[in-house]
């Protein structure tokens, strides 16, 4: 792209305010992980079908990998890596953890980015509000039935 | 992503319009980008410049006389979640729920889904069976458009290069009316759907019927054999398994699906056949029980 076509963005990313210009073919995921070298965010499908590329735009999820760069200009941004606080993880990772909720790991930044949105879109999901909620992430290994189980778990507030 | 093309960002609808204008066939409207981006990035799409209406102020949903306005950039999930919409329209709140999956719903949008015109849209079915009247403007001016003629064929709607869709007018049901929507979907994209809207009379007759099924042909597509059958019947007929029956098997023999790898075109005209049932009988009762 010629220079005069490139657009200034300004994002905060877990936290940290970033300002860049960029080409405004920039997908966000490559801004994500090539420019910011946050490489929790993955690339599977590529068509946002899958839901591994899924990151918080002001807290509401998106496919990263169909999703300009400039699009997030002046907004939060939350990967996988934000999700833990300063104490350490957050509850549904450490749910994810102790359910035995991944095996190969790639699509689990991508669950773990949906499921805290589902959380806080839906404060008590039946199980039947998880897996609709969840139906556009997809999981090779698991089957799936561990990563519900550790979302109502997360859900449930009973002590850990 | 291949191509090259320029980054337009108006801020205003006039300013929109102008760039439309001027730019015309090498220029695509860019606003969530859900279906267009995909397009860019295997090549399907090549413009030379991207007109982004997100700041034109087309994101708006209100209440108007008669029903409500939703701007073109108004996303999938806002509509699901308007309080508005789940009043006057129960079934395009529910709909809307069903569009592929959270994150489109989070980032596409009304408009977008509805130009993009692909045949088997959800939304497009219902709004059809919804009468909705879509707003079309341009530098030279504004039209309005009934929902069920603003679909040409597939992936074609009536909007020129240089015009632009700024509002779709939803009606409200009127008491004794009520719209539904029914679908399967083996993926994120419906295989059959049915969208319907029933109107009885204060003598218990259907006054109005429209039955759209959508995912079959290019379009969605009236069936309006199946409308002129419920015409003048009495409500207790019109959810009765006989007459139900007749009509789902008249929408999915009138119907054309074409076979893919999510289901047989024989398969499909049987989802038509019990959808349509399942739709009629949800709006005469949902008609019944609307004051």
């Amino acid at each position: 792209m010629t220079e005069s076509n490139r657009v200034r963005l300004e994002v905060n990313v877990n936290g940290e305010s970033h300002t860049v210009e960029v080409g405004p073919e920039t997908l966000l995921i490559d801004f994500i992980r090539d420019h910011l070298r946050l490489t929790g965010t993955k690339r599977g499908c590529d068509v946002q079908v899958c839901g591994a590329c899924t990151v918080l735009v002001q807290s509401r999820p998106v496919s990263s990998c169909c999703y300009l760069a400039v699009d997030a200009d002046g907004k939060m941004i939350v990967t996988s890596e934000g999700l833990r606080s300063a104490d350490g993880l957050s509850r549904l990772q450490r749910e994810f953890i102790k359910n035995g909720a991944f095996q190969c790991g790639y699509c689990t930044p991508g669950m773990l980015v949906m499921a805290h949105a589902l959380l806080r879109d839906i404060a008590t999901p039946t199980q039947e509000d998880v897996t609709s909620y969840m139906n556009g992430n997809l999981c090779r290994c698991t089957g799936y039935a561990k990563i519900v189980q550790a979302i109502l778990s997360a859900a449930s507030h009973e002590p850990e | 992503m291949t191509g090259k093309w320029r980054l337009h960002r108006p801020e205003t609808l006039e300013e929109a319009l102008s760039l439309l204008s001027n730019h015309g066939d090498e220029a695509r409207v860019y606003a969530g980008g859900t279906e267009l981006v995909l397009l860019l990035k295997f090549g399907l799409a090549s413009p030379s410049h991207l007109v982004d209406i997100k700041r034109c102020g087309l994101d708006r949903l209100t209440p108007e006389e008669g029903g409500t306005a939703i701007g073109a950039c108004v996303t999938h999930e806002r509509i699901e979640r308007s309080p508005v919409v789940k009043e006057v329209s129960p079934a395009l709140a529910s709909a809307e729920k069903m569009v592929a999956n959270v994150r489109v719903r989070a980032v596409g949008t009304l408009g977008g889904n509805l130009c993009f015109a692909e045949p088997s849209s959800d939304i497009a079915t219902i709004l059809v069976a919804s009468g909705a009247r879509l707003e079309i403007r341009s530098e030279a001016g504004y039209r309005q458009v009934e929902a069920g003629d603003f679909f040409v064929h597939s992936f074609t709607t009536v909007v020129e290069p240089h015009e632009l869709l700024t509002v779709v007018h939803l009606p409200s049901t009127p008491p004794n009316t009520a719209t539904s929507y029914q679908r399967v979907a083996m993926g994120e994209r419906p295989s059959a759907c049915v969208g319907c809207s029933i109107e009885v009379g204060r003598d218990n007759v259907v006054a109005g019927a429209r039955v759209v099924v959508g995912a079959a042909h290019p379009t969605p597509v009236r069936v309006q054999a199946c409308e002129a059958l419920l015409v003048g019947v009495s409500a207790e007929e019109a959810h009765s398994s006989d007459l139900l029956a007749t009509l789902g098997d008249l929408c999915a023999t009138s119907c054309e699906p074409v076979s893919d790898v999510h289901a047989s075109a024989e398969y499909k005209r049987k989802l038509i056949n019990v959808l349509t049932q399942r739709a009629l009988a949800q709006a005469v009762i949902g008609a019944l029980t609307h004051d």
